[in-house]
């Protein structure tokens, strides 16, 4: 059994809040919330617009540089036909014809003998090839082996050697 | 509640609240309005307005830093009780004209019953902490010594010393109880 305590009656807990209260109050503090949320709400499409933009960003670095367009250029003028060529071998047959028309000596055998070694290496035509150096062995004087003669005109000198 | 389950419940409530969840914080108001307004009422000797004035004080305070909360330290009713604490402490320190809010004026005429309350008051807020506890965890909760001595994990014979030194220190603050209007109060 316990003595009575004044304390009991100086520290008893009083009555309860009216729930009137309690709810106006509650509503009160819904406010900073609401506050709160928005700001949150705020801060996070902030936080994603720069996000957006810092990945637009970083795609548009990222990308490669497109190449600058190629420079306009007039095509490449074509020789003109009047231009002056380069000068082709003369083929054989012209050879000979020149050869033909010089009168004789010893530009017109050496042009028959190089008439001839084109047709014997160039178109692998033995025959106008004998054609050409036998008219230049058969003009005149003694022909003499040369070592850049090759084996035809060798041979043709030779056998008129012997005939000589 | 075991502990564990309380702060893992009440962490959550309070990130929601953070976040702005409005149900989070109902929970957390409903669950504290009642106990936090009579440990006001209490403190405050009884006086009504000025408890509805400082729990709502306490309550917009509350929401404000609630990220300062943090349920390892202690429920959240303890946190809300401590920031009441400090709130009535600033209250008492004001000017008496000060402390007459609209709704005390009605309890003014009163000017007996009103002093008794702020002596009560005063010597409560005058107490150390863990004297103040127990003097509400007996008057206020209603608690006897053993369910104090096993919530607190004491001996029933260290709350009941306890006890003895808040209550004695409670009448050096406020030595007449016998005088005090309590049957005034309701």
């Amino acid at each position: 059994m316990t003595a009575f305590d004044p304390l009991d009656e100086s520290l008893q807990p009083g009555a309860e809040a009216t729930p009137a209260f309690k709810e106006t109050l509650f509503a009160r503090t819904r406010r900073p919330l609401r506050l709160r949320r928005w700001r949150r709400r705020l801060l996070h499409g902030v936080a994603a617009a720069c996000l957006f933009g810092a990945g637009m960003a970083a795609l548009a670095w990222l990308r490669p540089v497109p190449a600058p367009p190629p420079p306009v250029t007039s095509p490449p003028v074509v020789a003109k036909a009047d231009s002056p060529k380069a000068e082709a071998p003369p083929a054989p047959q012209a050879l000979e014809w020149r050869a033909f028309d010089q009168k004789p000596g010893p530009e017109k055998t050496s042009l028959l003998v190089a008439a001839g070694r084109k047709y014997l290496e160039e178109e692998n035509d033995p025959a106008a090839a004998v054609r050409c150096y036998s008219g230049a062995v058969g003009r005149g004087g003694r022909p003499e082996v040369s070592p850049d003669d090759d084996w035809l005109i060798m041979a043709l000198k030779l056998d008129r050697k012997k005939e000589d | 509640m075991p502990p564990s389950d309380q702060v893992w419940r009440e962490r959550g409530l309070r990130d929601a609240v953070l976040a702005g969840d409005e149900r989070a914080w109902r929970a957390l108001y409903d669950a504290s309005f009642d106990s936090l307004y009579a440990y006001a009422q209490w403190r405050l000797g009884g006086l009504r307005h000025a408890a509805e004035e400082l729990t709502q004080e306490t309550w917009l305070v509350a929401v404000r830093r609630i990220g300062a909360f943090d349920p390892e330290q202690g429920p959240f009713l303890a946190w809300l009780r401590g920031i009441a604490a400090n709130l009535i402490r600033n209250y008492l320190r004001r000017p008496r004209r000060l402390r007459l809010s609209v709704g005390d004026q009605e309890a003014a005429d009163d000017t007996g019953r009103r002093e008794t309350a702020e002596e009560i008051a005063r010597a409560l807020a005058a107490l150390p902490e863990d004297q103040e506890a127990v003097l509400r965890e007996k008057y206020l909760e209603q608690r006897s010594v053993e369910e104090i001595a096993a919530q607190w994990g004491r001996s029933a014979k260290a709350i009941e010393s306890l006890l003895s030194r808040a209550r004695v220190a409670f009448r050096g603050v406020y030595p007449t109880p016998d005088a005090a209007p309590a049957k005034e109060r309701k």
